[in-house]
């Protein structure tokens, strides 16, 4: 399934903000390098940068998982750049998913972004707003 | 197409060589540290083989081989590693084989300890206690020779 993505963009609210990777020295930036396991929840306002492994929910301005990095878990951001794999569902006004990308759960987007080759388990749900402060997850 | 060049491209050294996704990815060694940054709050256990630094909030139990704790952090729960570095607020057990205790740390609990180093204004409220035991500290990695090394030569 090929989205109208042009279509998807023009009813883009205002609100939505534009892809930003912050500094990555900033205090806003978290770094999960590939030999570390999170298990519990994660909450920020910045960014998550995952090459390891997260068993719970994260909640953040925009998270990048790479092609490493294994979310077990619901993803909540603004921006949600999917490269690896994440078992469970995404909530998120932007989501792109990568070449190398696995999703096995529900992808609720108002935008979305799927590269060939990604492996998608699940539904992709539109939605005209995705507030990752209101989700009960 | 949108072949990461905000991500990839500004950071090639963070960059692993493309291998297939199996899930979960075997544990790796990362030279570079892992960052819970200071507007990061984390509510469950962080264990990691390598370096960690912790500047947020963590609310939970840390396990890793080196650990730093940064100005402004907190964490309520245990910090078991091979070499501890406080400069934040700690409640509860520090267990590693080198602590240090820096001038702006606060510390609410038992400290279990080969070597200790205080530095003056720090807060501890608590008990400093030696491990005897080589094997006592659980750790996640795999024996660091290295610093085994240089406590005994110490």
């Amino acid at each position: 399934m090929v989205l109208n993505l042009g279509a998807v963009r023009r009813q883009k609210p205002g609100r939505a903000r534009e892809p930003l990777w912050p500094d990555a020295a900033g205090d806003t930036y978290t770094v999960i390098r590939a030999d570390m396991v999170v298990v519990g929840d994660l909450r920020t306002d910045g960014h998550i940068e995952l090459n390891g492994r997260i068993e719970g929910t994260t909640n953040s301005r925009s998270i990048l998982v790479r092609e490493d990095g294994w979310i077990e878990g619901t993803v909540l951001a603004d921006l949600a750049e999917i490269r690896g794999t994440v078992v469970g569902a995404v909530r998120a006004m932007t989501v792109i998913v990568g070449t190398n990308a696995r999703v096995h759960g529900s992808i609720f987007h108002n935008s979305l972004t799927i590269e060939p080759g990604a492996q998608l388990e699940g539904r992709r749900p539109w939605r005209p707003n995705i507030d990752r402060m209101q989700d009960p997850a | 197409m949108f072949q990461s060049n905000k991500t990839a491209d500004s950071q090639p050294k963070t960059e692993a060589a493309p291998a297939a996704p199996s899930a979960p990815a075997p544990l790796r060694s990362g030279a570079e540290p892992s960052i819970i940054s200071a507007d990061l709050r984390v509510v469950g256990d962080l264990h990691c083989s390598g370096e960690l630094q912790v500047k947020g909030n963590v609310e939970g139990d840390i396990k890793s081989r080196s650990v730093t704790i940064g100005e402004g952090a907190q964490v309520q729960g245990s910090v078991m590693a091979d070499s501890v570095h406080i400069s934040g607020t700690i409640k509860g057990q520090i267990e590693s084989q080198a602590v240090t205790v820096a001038r702006t740390a606060r510390v609410q609990g038992d400290i279990l300890h080969e070597t200790l180093a205080v530095e003056a204004g720090a807060y501890l409220d608590g008990s400093c206690r030696r491990l005897e035991t080589k094997a006592a500290p659980a750790r996640p990695a795999a024996p660091k020779p290295e610093v085994k090394k240089a406590v005994a030569a110490s």
